[in-house]
């Protein structure tokens, strides 16, 4: 029950910063070539134990609520639930210390920094090359898009990490 | 076909991800072709209630640059008070009364939400139905055009801005007639705009005003666009590819018109009459 509450609530606070906070900024010259995105940091640190399903689900709402504010229609939704899909096959292949059923969510504190950042790297760039395509809607300009999503994925990985230090509190040792 | 269960029981993941994919295709498909209304959009009550809070805070830091644009508005407008004018002629003036006939009126609204960053940019106003705003209708600002209203709900309407690749309307060089296409090129950055189709037996050159055409209806004539940078002659081409600066800021919109036309319908049904 907790658990719910606490992701609704993360889920709002997520939009809310994304869409009056993130969306706001301006890179100046930078500003097509990296898009700042913090709310896939919901669907990153979305609990292990739950079924793989309820996470797609779950992608298409944020997405489409995401969509919804930017006027975007459906591609942020579309690239969430690539994400989703995603996740459990990289889940898979984390070796992780803990039995994977203890693990509440999945941020800084319960996993190995260094693994936990390609994590977040590999995930967010999937995201965006799914958002760019479906952009662009053509296989015309790969180059730029493949550019794009690297710049886009390293700042936003780095933000995310960030937040989950200043956010999270970090769980006491047993 | 015991094997058959077994390979769609396997892969029942993929089909689930791949039927959520269709489903937002879809509406991706739907959105796109602006003719159609669509409800994922920002006019929908909850985001621009939210859009309108938000504005009403941000206001204020841009206090000052409205402020400046306002006043050089307002002396301009002055100067085209009536009380600036001598009067040559009881009889002129009252015949130019009958002559000229208003046909633009103009709506004050005020931007919301604005992006700039995607390739098809669309901006939110604060007006909709309530104020009599169309689909359709034309959005300048003090210094240029902006775009065309998208859709409208109750109280709110995006707009398609210059900045977007569905983005054309047709333009001419000021005083004179030849008219060309504008559209937003695949290598255009912000605030930077492409204009083809002037045969090159026209001579334009860099710092040249374009305005609009006005033939449409949609944009009043000699509206500001923008100055032309840069003059390209394709090879082997008759015709000019102009690349301009717009006229506009498209990242600080804050106060903009909506132009309307009060004839528009009567072109309209003329020039759809043709084709039928």
């Amino acid at each position: 029950m907790r658990l719910i509450l606490l992701n609704i609530f993360r889920f709002t606070g997520l939009i809310f910063l994304q869409i009056f906070v993130v969306n706001q900024m301006n890179l100046g010259f930078l500003n097509p070539y990296i898009s700042i995105v913090v709310y896939i940091s919901f669907l990153i640190t979305f609990p292990v134990n739950i079924s793989k399903y309820i996470l797609l689900l779950v992608a298409l709402i944020l997405g489409l609520t995401v969509d919804m504010f930017q006027n975007t229609g459906g591609i942020h939704a579309s690239a969430c639930v690539f994400l989703a899909f995603v996740r459990p096959f990289l889940l898979s292949r984390i070796q992780s210390d803990n039995p994977i059923d203890d693990i509440q969510e999945l941020n800084v504190y319960t996993e190995d920094l260094q693994k936990y950042i390609m994590y977040c790297f590999i995930l967010s760039f999937f995201f965006f090359i799914g958002l760019f395509l479906f952009e662009e809607f053509s296989f015309g300009r790969i180059p730029l898009i493949a550019l794009k999503a690297i710049l886009s994925s390293t700042v936003s990985t780095s933000l995310i990490i960030l937040g989950q230090y200043l956010f999270i509190r970090k769980p006491k040792k047993q | 076909m015991k094997n058959l269960f077994l390979f769609f029981n396997k892969i029942k993941f993929f089909m689930f991800f791949i039927f959520l994919q269709l489903i937002i295709f879809k509406i991706i498909i739907s959105n796109s072709s602006y003719q159609q209304s669509s409800y994922l959009n920002s006019t929908a009550s909850l985001s621009g209630w939210f859009f309108s809070q938000s504005k009403s805070i941000k206001n204020y830091f841009g206090l000052k640059s409205v402020n400046n644009t306002l006043a050089i508005q307002n002396a301009s407008l002055k100067q085209e008070s009536f009380h600036n004018y001598t009067i040559v002629s009881e009889n002129e003036i009252l015949i130019n009364k009958e002559i000229y006939k208003k046909k633009y009126l103009f709506q004050p609204s005020v931007v919301i939400q604005n992006s700039t960053q995607r390739r098809k940019n669309i901006l939110t106003l604060n007006v909709g139905e309530n104020k009599k705003v169309n689909k359709e209708m034309g959005v300048v600002a003090s210094k240029g055009i902006i775009g065309f209203i998208k859709d409208v709900s109750d109280h709110y309407s995006t707009v398609l801005s210059l900045m977007n690749t569905d983005f054309t309307v047709p333009v001419i060089p000021l005083n004179d007639s030849c008219k060309g296409l504008l559209y937003w090129g695949k290598d255009d950055k912000i605030n930077q705009i492409s204009v083809k189709g002037i045969p090159t037996y026209f001579k334009i050159k860099v710092g040249d005003t374009i305005v609009s055409q006005g033939g449409s209806g949609i944009f009043p004539p000699n509206e500001m666009v923008g100055t032309v940078t840069k003059v390209i002659i394709p090879n082997g081409s008759n015709n000019y590819l102009l690349k301009l600066k717009t006229s506009v800021d498209f990242n600080a919109l804050n106060n903009v018109f909506i132009v309307k036309n009060i004839y528009k319908e009567e072109l309209d049904s003329l020039q759809t009459a043709i084709y039928k």
